[in-house]
This record gives C-alpha cells, sequence and structure tokens, in this order.
C-alpha cells in the first residue's frame, strides 16, 4: 500500500488520525446501510418474483380471451368498442425513503364506469367473450401495477446497493489502510527523532561529565606538585 | 392523476385499452423508442412494454433507470420473458450472484 507523502510533524500525525477515525465511522455506518439496503433488495425482489410468474399464466388467459373476441367481433367494432374503456384506474404516485433512495409508491384505484354492467360499450356489436376478456384484463391491472411498484423499487435499490458496496470496498481496502500506513509512518519518523535528540543530549552530557573530570584532576595534580 | 402507459405491437396491447390504459403501439424497436418517449411526455407514470421490444430498447429504458418514475416495466410473459431477464440481472448485480431465480 502506497503511503502518502507528508511532512511527519505533530500536526499531520493529528490530522491524519482524525481522518482514519471518519474513515472507520463511515465505513461502519456505510456497511449497516449497505446490509439494510440488501435485505430490503432481496424481499423485494421475492415478492416481485412471485408476483411476476403468478401473472404469467394469467396473462396468457387474458390474451387468449382477446384473441376469441378478436376473431368473433369486427375488428371496427371491436376498436370502437376499447375506445371508451369500461373500467379507469386513477393512478396516484407518492415517494417513499428507503435508506436514502427514493422509490415510487403507485395507489392504483379501479373505478367501474359506465351504466350498463361496467361496459363502456354497447352489447349489440361485439361478442359476449370481449366482455369476459375485459373483465379478465381489469382485474389482472391492479397486480401489475403492484408488479411494477415492486420491480422499479428493486432496480432503484440494486443500483443504491452496487454504489455503497464500491464505497464500503473503497474505505475498506484503500482509504483505511493508506491512513494506517501514514499515521504509523510519521509516528516512527516521530519517535526516531525523538531518540536521536536524547541520544545526542547524552554524549553532550558525557562530554561535559569528561570535561569537568578532566579539569577537576589537572587542578589536584597542580596542587600535588606544589 | 398520472397515466399508465402501454407500449408494444398493436394486436398485443390493444386489450389494454379496456382497463383504460393509454395504448401506444409500436410494430418496431424504432418506434418503440419514440412511443416509450411519447409515453413519458404524456404523464404516464408505469410504462409497461412488450418483453421482446424491451430487449431491443434495453438502451432506452435504462436512461430512465434512476429515477423513481417513469416505471418502464416488461409486462409478464410466459416462459419468464425479458421481465425476469432484467431481475436476474438486477441480483447479480446488487448480490454477486443469483441466488433467488437460479433455486429449482
Amino acid at each position: 500500500m502506497a503511503e502518502v507523502r507528508v511532512n511527519p510533524t505533530r500536526m499531520e500525525l493529528k490530522k491524519y488520525k482524525a481522518k482514519l477515525q471518519t474513515a472507520r465511522r463511515g465505513h461502519k455506518l456505510l456497511k449497516d446501510k449497505r446490509d439494510e439496503l440488501m435485505k430490503q433488495f432481496l424481499d423485494t425482489v421475492r415478492e416481485a418474483k412471485e408476483l411476476r410468474e403468478g401473472l404469467c399464466g394469467r396473462f396468457e388467459n387474458v390474451y387468449k380471451k382477446f384473441e376469441t373476441a378478436a376473431a368473433l367481433t369486427d375488428p371496427k367494432m371491436m376498436t370502437e368498442a376499447l375506445l371508451l374503456p369500461g373500467s379507469e384506474g386513477e393512478l396516484a404516485v407518492s415517494e417513499k425513503n428507503i435508506m436514502s433512495v427514493y422509490v415510487p409508491v403507485f395507489d392504483y384505484k379501479v373505478k367501474t364506469s359506465g351504466d350498463m354492467g361496467g361496459a363502456g360499450y354497447g352489447y349489440a356489436f361485439t361478442s359476449g367473450s370481449l366482455d369476459d376478456a375485459a373483465k379478465a384484463i381489469t382485474e389482472v391491472s391492479a397486480e401489475l401495477v403492484r408488479m411494477a411498484q415492486l420491480e422499479k423499487t428493486a432496480l432503484l435499490l440494486c443500483d443504491e446497493i452496487e454504489r455503497t458496496r464500491r464505497r464500503v470496498n473503497a474505505l475498506e481496502y484503500i482509504m483505511i489502510p493508506q491512513y494506517e500506513q501514514t499515521v504509523k509512518s510519521i509516528t516512527m519518523k516521530l519517535d526516531e527523532n525523538e531518540r536521536s535528540s536524547q541520544t545526542r543530549l547524552m554524549k553532550v552530557k558525557d562530554m561535559m561529565i569528561k570535561a569537568q573530570l578532566q579539569a577537576k584532576h589537572a587542578d589536584e595534580d597542580e596542587e600535588n606538585e606544589a | 392523476m398520472y397515466k399508465i402507459g402501454v407500449v408494444g405491437q398493436r394486436d398485443r396491447v390493444m386489450c389494454f385499452m379496456a382497463a383504460g390504459f393509454s395504448v401506444y403501439s409500436a410494430e418496431n424497436a424504432h418506434e418503440a423508442s419514440k412511443m416509450l418517449t411519447a409515453a413519458k411526455n404524456d404523464g404516464c407514470a408505469v410504462i409497461f412494454i412488450v418483453p421482446d421490444l424491451a430487449g431491443e430498447i434495453a438502451e432506452d429504458i435504462k436512461k430512465y433507470a434512476s429515477s423513481p418514475i417513469p416505471a418502464v416495466i416488461p409486462l409478464p410473459e410466459e416462459g419468464g420473458g425479458y421481465g425476469i431477464t432484467q431481475l436476474k440481472g438486477a441480483v447479480e448485480r446488487a448480490v454477486g450472484a443469483d441466488i433467488i431465480f437460479n433455486q429449482k
């Protein structure tokens, strides 16, 4: 791990220690965020999968009914009949915040309009299978919207998980080791400086004591001679 | 109040008119891409798209991936289709391995 080149001073040491602490705290928070996002994501995907698989079979049924209706009804009459829908849905959209990811919440209410039992067309020129088909599709529409909500949520969460994981890894494997290394190298350099100055002081002290001793010996010799 | 749009071949999506969805008919990928934009501009919060066309215009769909609406969702299809592929891809990207769709 390449360490950052910095001046080995106490000031820098303090700065890098603070950075390291922030990085560690950020890493822990992001890791928790990632875990929670993952939990939410997996729950959503499981539900979406079940819903989609359930709808697959029912949709084939709806298509079949419509094909029958289309075969029995004049295409022009069919289009005309469908222009005015027998039922209408009201879709309200709000947003929900899951771990700072904004996901849509679709509130869909089906309401049947028309005064002829829910169909918006006259029965004279259309076949009975069209009524069946229209009813079938209205029944699945609410579930379809719910599936859309779940899948959109899953896709949005997936992007956020990817981003968060990248940040967690960057902190864990790049930033934190780099700061640790820098702090370590500064500490070592400072310790080294301290040791060298201490040694120097000891050396100077030794020299001074030696000089004093020599001076003392010289004085004693002079006295003896006299 | 938002609308719900359906993009696809006319024969396949006409039935959604009965449920009150806005239908945008498109026969090929080029038209589908145009209709997708049209549906978005019309104020559709949910846009369903037939799976085969969705696979062809995946790049256009990605443009709307980061915003909550519109939600561009492939219609369910027998045997999975593009919808399942999309979810599977999401699980692989998020988890690193597909742990949901291969448990059979």
